[in-house]
């Protein structure tokens, strides 16, 4: 007989994965307190680290394969199904210990189906038709493609062996060139399948992708371009199925799914233009219904229907069409550049404040340097100060901060620093005060070069003669100092660069702030269109070009 | 804000030809208790408009003690150190919470909210 306590425990345990299945199947489920042929088994989910086998071994006997058993991904409970109530079921294995974790089990009320949870957990659009060609099909296109790659090299993927009908796929801008088809036309084998599937699909495939993956084999997560394929997206499995991946780009969530040898996969909606699909490389996988799966030779078939009209999908931020979302870059007045640096700059940092000092915290040491490198007791002024990281730094030393953001100059406040709000562009200052100044990741934020330039001289303009300005800067170039290839330069030198605020879990909202980078020699040019200052050093530090100045 | 950081800003309101020093009225001030270091005031004196310093602190009432003119560095005097402790009061210690500043030739307002003076200008100011 349970006890008051473990009662107690076991009731939370189940109302808070009814809970989580409620989430997923949207409408509340209740415990019930008839059998009913859906039993809740809590605690023996894949948060867990429990499997199929284990509740198998638990419920002994011959397990009837008539029973279902499904693990929704990261959960802390699974679904057992059956074809009629058992009544005995519940009683017999609640409360026992399951891998050292007690089963907290009991029938649900509602009409919940394995199909309904599965694909309530899919991403929209995407559809799995099973065994859409037959055994003796599949063997003789599984054998087909094998044979045809036998001879093939592999120039673009390390990983896996591909072949192209239609129109060769280019991996190097993962798009086809529309004016170059293959003068092959697709295998006639392929064409019977595409006979079999017509009233599956809304397209008429121009483009076959054939990917021979072996055991331990995979394909990085990536969304199929929008702008050169249409709206659906079709994979055949021959050989063996696996678990694919699908990723939320946003909320991160990541589903799998499983895709039996010999069904249909078709992306559609959300499936095919917003959530990432991605196969991992490993040799087994464990399926929705917790079982482990071991890999064999997967012939998968890509087919997709070309088009040369621009994407006019809903989900900008995967489509290239549409620039990813981002805005475009296009200065032809006064007014347009504070207009972008209003709009992706001042605005974007008074919403992100609070997570954006989250992130600056460690003070970078060449800037702790510069500020040692000062006389004791001297004056500074910090442009752009930020969350004021540097306005502690030397207890001898007196840096007052100014910053475009008052969200970002409470923040300083609060760490009893000295501040003030302005815009770089006009400082409300006498001149020849400071003995230093800072500007850091701040000018690179003015979208033109008159604007930096008059901001140069408004910092050089504090100095007294003498003095010495820091200015730091994004460079163009991300990775001259460390040796570290694969992350390329940015593509242009205006850009918007996203950053993204998670509300909770699900949602994050997106922001974009504006930024020039510079090339090489591109900062000390513009501190030599200053008047009375000297350029002292130039160097870079951590993709930054960091430039130090006196005033004569 | 510090009357130190008052002591350096102007108006930089559009066509100003002078907007040194901005008008201050304040509804909150708090003293704030800061190390005195002789060589910072030292440094600081030649860099200060002694006036407008001298006018500040009078309006707060915090000027009693205050030399009429700024005191000359490198002349030993009497009780230098104590009239250096009493700048480094008016200087750093003095703060200004809640309360406005003014451009002395448009009478544009600006406002000091948390001790932090909000000198943004609209884009056409």
């Amino acid at each position: 007989m349970a006890s008051k306590v473990n009662q107690k425990k076991q009731h939370r345990n189940i109302m808070k994965c009814l809970k989580h299945l409620a989430d997923i199947v949207g409408h509340t489920c209740t415990p019930s307190t008839l059998p009913t042929p859906v039993v809740l088994l809590g605690n023996a989910g894949h948060a867990n680290s429990i499997g199929a086998s284990d509740v198998k071994e638990l419920v002994g006997g011959a397990f009837p394969s008539s029973y279902r058993l499904y693990f929704p991904p990261n959960k802390q409970f699974s679904l057992l199904f059956t074809p009629q109530p058992v009544p005995t079921l519940v009683g017999d294995i609640n409360l026992q210990k399951i891998k050292e974790v007690t089963l907290y089990c009991c029938y649900v009320t509602e009409s919940v189906t394995m199909e309904t949870v599965a694909a309530s957990l899919r991403p929209p659009g995407l559809h799995i038709h099973p065994d859409v060609v037959t055994v003796e099909q599949e063997q003789q296109m599984f054998q087909f493609f094998l044979d045809s790659a036998a001879g093939t090299t592999q120039e673009d993927l390390k990983h896996r062996k591909t072949l192209h009908y239609g129109y060769q796929f280019n991996y190097k801008t993962n798009s086809v060139d529309l004016d170059s088809p293959l003068s092959e036309g697709f295998p006639e084998c392929v064409r019977n399948v595409m006979e079999g599937i017509r009233k599956l699909i809304n397209i008429v495939p121009d483009q076959c992708t054939v990917n021979i993956y072996q055991p331990g084999q995979g394909i990085p997560k990536h969304v199929d371009t929008h702008s050169i394929f249409t709206q659906e997206i079709l994979s055949l499995s021959l050989g063996s199925g696996v678990v694919m991946e699908f990723r939320h780009p946003i909320s991160g969530t990541v589903v799998p799914v499983h895709l039996p040898a010999r069904s249909l996969t078709v992306m559609s909606g959300e499936s095919r233009y917003l959530w990432q699909h991605g196969i991992t490389p490993r040799k087994q996988d464990v399926s929705e219904e917790g079982d482990v799966i071991s890999r064999g030779i997967r012939v998968s078939l890509t087919l997709r229907q070309c088009t040369t009209e621009p994407c006019r999908c809903v989900y900008p931020s995967q489509c290239d069409s549409q620039n990813y979302g981002k805005p475009r870059f296009s200065v032809a007045s006064e007014a347009d550049a504070a207009k972008i640096e209003g709009e992706f700059v001042s605005d974007v940092y008074e919403e992100i404040a609070d997570h954006f000092s989250h992130t600056r915290h460690s003070p970078w040491p060449g800037v702790v340097d510069f500020l040692n490198s000062l006389p004791s007791r001297s004056l500074v002024l910090d442009v752009g100060c930020g969350n004021g990281k540097y306005l502690g730094v030397r207890e001898d030393v007196l840096v007052i901060g100014n910053d475009n953001s008052a969200n970002l100059l409470s923040i300083c406040r609060e760490r009893g620093h000295e501040t003030f709000a302005c815009n770089a562009l006009s400082l409300p200052v006498r001149g020849g005060l400071c003995d230093g100044v800072i500007c850091i990741a701040m000018l690179h934020h003015l979208s033109t070069r008159d604007r930096r330039i008059r901001c140069l001289g408004n910092l050089a303009s504090l100095l007294r003669p003498g003095g010495r300005c820091l200015v730091t800067v994004w460079a163009q170039e991300q990775h001259l100092d460390d040796g570290e290839v694969g992350r390329r330069e940015f593509a242009a030198q205006d850009v918007f660069v996203d950053w993204q605020k998670k509300q909770n879990a699900a949602e994050a909202e997106l922001f974009y702030r504006y930024y020039h980078v510079f090339r090489e020699g591109e900062l000390e040019d513009l501190v030599r269109e200053v008047k009375g200052v000297e350029v002292e050093r130039v160097t870079y530090e951590k993709a930054n070009w960091c430039c130090v100045f006196r005033r004569a | 804000m510090k009357l130190l950081t008052h002591n350096m800003m102007k108006s930089h309101c559009k066509g100003v030809v002078n907007g040194f020093p901005l008008k201050l009225s304040s509804t909150q001030v708090e003293l704030k208790e800061v190390e005195f270091n002789a060589d910072f005031i030292t440094r600081m004196l030649e860099r200060l408009e002694w006036g407008a310093l001298v006018d500040a602190a009078g309006q707060l009432g915090v000027a009693d003690g205050l030399p009429e003119m700024a005191p000359s560095s490198g002349k030993e005097e009497e009780d230098e150190e104590d009239v250096l402790r009493k700048i480094h009061h008016v200087l750093l210690e003095v703060e200004i919470t809640e309360g406005e500043l003014e451009c002395p030739e448009t009478g544009r307002k600006f406002p000091i909210k948390n001790g932090i003076p909000d000198m943004r200008l609209n884009e056409d100011e």
